[in-house]
């Protein structure tokens, strides 16, 4: 699935404590498989280190629907939705 | 490719070195510690992004010259500002081009940040990587093995200490020896494929060199625990909200207020001087000259200097805490709707206090689509000098009615130029094909307390830069402007004759069919004329020229009311109705008077065509509001 859609899957709870983070990890993680869509935005996810076998936290999203929050190797990113929807995951740890 | 008056290219004989890094990777605080905040901000030639150019600190030496480039994450720009880093190291700019560069990496993101560094060595520049943030590494007992990133990156690698400058002395020994005899070329785009392989890479390496056992793992994640902690609250729905008004709030308040009482010392100042001026040559030119000329037009510069110090002050502040990227994240939604991000919000805002600082402030956005979209709202957005105008407007509206209802109809107003300037960035949005800076991925860095040496450099540079570089265009506007209210009638003793008979008296009877349409005769149409200087000078001019004499301010606006109430046009008609003053509100709400905001989207822009584009569009369509307004109440019989 495509990390917008997980994202809007995930729990919409408020940004997170990453320790509490911690103890909620099956309900926010996904594993970048790949990039798709415009080139430009795939290449500068590479450049903000992200890579296919990276695992994402969903952290939540910012007021009135704003970019989505997403922590991985002690990294917070904000990301759009149209951004969000060139990373395509798989989500990690279901319960 | 040219990028301008490139004749401007100075020679020097000393080693070039740019300064490299991501954004947020303590590049700044370093390029501080090496010139001791001794240089000057440049833009990149045909640019409107600035960079800073400075030589050594005495201290070390005189032999090098440093760059502090933009921040990018990669040598294949994807902004204005990425754009300018990669010009000013591979193209001759007004210096020359850097002989070397030191790639600057963020320690606690080190795997991140080797990307560059990596994409760096193989463009074969000399260069020396530094690792900053080491105080932080170090109070959690973290150590990075230089000598396995030196011999990977086969280059000399150096801790560097922001806080105590531990590190600065042996930076300067290598960039002294480093070797510029090779020709660096431009970087080779990777595949997806290669992306993925040095990504992987560059996290293993920066795994070797960080971490000897799983504790220090854990070390380095107690660096990201705190600003974890805050942004529990400050990216909150609602506290994060509540917090980021707040914050904007003191910010906005402190460039209202604290800037005020320096400003009105300015005006006095100076209004002191062309007083002093004026009683050493009576009704002579030469006095007028150097006292409503010269002097005011200096005073036109000067009084903005205190509010764009203090919003570039506290932009520094909020950029440096590392709150400004979360700012932009919070409010970013709102923006999106108008083609724009959350970074334009500092510059909208600051539009409300005055429109010059406010255009200055979009340098703060990397997407040159979104500066110039921001730049063109920044002007309908109400500024303070509009205040005076919509003050006695308003009062005339709202003569015999409670204080409550014109306070209601400002508000509106207030409002309504927010609306405009909505409009006017989603007409813009339309119209714009969208550039290639224009996503949104915004990396929200470490909270860290703000490095007041660096933020102060950085506020006083963009100051001076302003003063230096804005001033003339507006200091000749202003010069200008007083030659059209002064001439050819110089000699005349009373201010009322001189100003009708002047030129810009001459224009506004000429132009005067153009105004009937707006229900008012010539002598409006000086004030508007007038008005071009500085939008307040509406109501000293309708002072003028309806003769009202007391000096109190007070007093001064009672007079000018029932003079208003009471003039009328050369056939009987009253001037000042409410169709006529609704127009005029309408006309200042819109219309884009200043000359000082004209020059300066022209140094924002570096394009005439769009300073004067926003300047004859604004005026055309406030006029045709204003117009269809004052005739359509006129038409149901409002007079």
């Amino acid at each position: 699935m495509l990390l917008s859609e997980f994202a809007l899957q995930s729990r919409k709870g408020s940004f997170q404590n990453l320790s509490e983070a911690d103890n909620k990890r099956q309900q926010g993680l996904a594993l970048i498989q790949s990039f798709c869509g415009d080139p430009l935005i795939c290449d500068r996810l590479y450049e903000l280190g992200l890579r296919p076998g990276i695992i994402l936290e969903f952290l939540g999203r910012a007021p009135f629907k704003g970019p989505f929050l997403f922590h991985y190797r002690n990294t917070v990113l904000a990301l759009r939705p149209a951004e969000a929807a060139c990373v395509v995951v798989s989500q990690q740890g279901a319960t | 490719m040219s990028y301008g008056n490139l004749s401007k290219t100075k020679s020097t004989t000393k080693k070039i070195v740019a300064l490299v890094g991501a954004p947020n990777s303590g590049k700044t605080t370093l390029y501080n510690w090496l010139t001791d905040s001794k240089f000057s901000t440049v833009n990149y030639p045909g640019a409107t992004v600035e960079y800073s150019l400075g030589g050594l600190a005495p201290r070390f030496g005189d032999d090098l010259e440093l760059m502090d480039t933009p921040g990018t994450y990669s040598l294949h720009p994807k902004s204005a500002d990425e754009e300018v880093t990669i010009k000013a190291l591979f193209e001759k700019t007004f210096l020359s081009q850097p002989q070397g560069v030191v790639v600057v990496v963020d320690g606690t993101q080190l795997g991140r940040h080797l990307f560059l560094a990596e994409q760096m060595r193989e463009t074969g520049f000399p260069m020396v990587l530094v690792v900053t943030m080491s105080d932080l590494l170090k109070k959690q007992g973290l150590e990075i093995d230089l000598n396995l990133l030196s011999e990977k990156m086969n280059c000399k690698v150096i801790f560097f200490d922001g806080v105590l400058g531990a590190g600065l002395t042996q930076l300067i020994t290598e960039l002294r020896s480093l070797d510029v005899s090779k020709q660096p070329h431009l970087h080779q785009i990777w595949d997806a494929k290669t992306s993925e392989q040095k990504s992987e890479a560059c996290e293993k390496l920066a795994n070797q060199a960080l971490f000897k056992t799983e504790q220090d793992r854990q070390k380095l994640n107690n660096i990201f625990q705190k600003t974890s902690n805050i942004d529990r609250t400050l990216l909150h729905p609602i506290l994060g909200l509540l917090f980021f008004f707040l914050i904007m709030a003191t910010l906005f308040s402190g460039i209202y207020w604290v800037a005020s009482p320096i400003m009105d010392g300015v005006d006095y100042g100076l209004g002191w001087l062309g007083e002093k001026v004026m009683e050493l040559g009576p009704n002579t030119l030469w006095a007028d000259f150097l006292s409503h000329g010269l002097i005011a037009s200096f005073s036109a510069v000067l009084v903005f200097v205190p509010q764009i110090f203090i919003l570039f002050l506290g932009i520094g502040i909020l950029e440096s805490s590392g709150y400004l990227a979360r700012a932009a994240t919070l409010i970013d939604r709102p923006f999106s709707k108008l083609g724009l991000s959350g970074r334009s919000f500092v510059p909208v805002l600051s539009g409300f206090a005055c429109a010059v600082p406010a255009l200055m402030a979009t340098r703060n956005i990397p997407s040159r689509r979104d500066r110039w979209i921001t730049n063109f709202m920044i002007p309908l957005m109400s500024c303070s000098a509009r205040l005076p105008v919509y003050a006695l407007l308003l009062g005339f509206l709202f003569q015999e009615e409670p204080v409550w209802k014109a306070g209601l109809a400002l508000a509106g107003l207030y409002f309504a130029s927010l609306f405009m300037g909505a409009v006017a960035a989603g007409v813009l949005n339309r119209l714009i094909p969208k550039d290639k800076g224009s996503f949104f991925m915004m990396e929200l860095p470490l909270y860290r307390r703000p490095r007041w040496t660096v933020v102060l450099t950085q506020s006083v540079s963009r100051t001076k830069s302003f003063v230096v570089k804005a001033g003339p265009i507006i200091f000749i506007l202003a010069v200008v402007l007083w030659a059209g209210t002064t001439f050819p009638n110089y000699q005349a003793v009373d201010d009322q004759e001189k100003v009708e008979s002047s030129y810009a008296g001459q224009v506004g009877r000429v132009f005067e069919p153009l105004f009937e349409p707006m229900g008012v005769d010539w002598r409006v149409g000086i004030g508007l004329i007038s008005a071009f200087a500085a939008r307040e000078v509406f109501v000293s001019s309708m002072a003028v020229v309806f003769q009202v004499t007391s000096e109190d301010e007070a007093s001064q606006q009672k007079s000018l009311l029932e003079k208003m109430s009471t003039a009328e046009n050369s056939r009987g008609e009253k001037i000042f109705t409410v169709s006529s003053v609704l127009g005029l509100i309408i006309f200042f709400m819109i219309a884009l008077q200043c000359i000082s905001t004209v020059g300066m989207a022209f140094r924002e822009s570096n394009s005439w065509a769009f300073a004067l584009g926003q300047l004859v569009s604004f005026n055309l369509i406030a006029y045709g509001l204003a117009v269809a307004v004052v005739q359509g109440l006129r038409a149901i019989g409002v007079s």
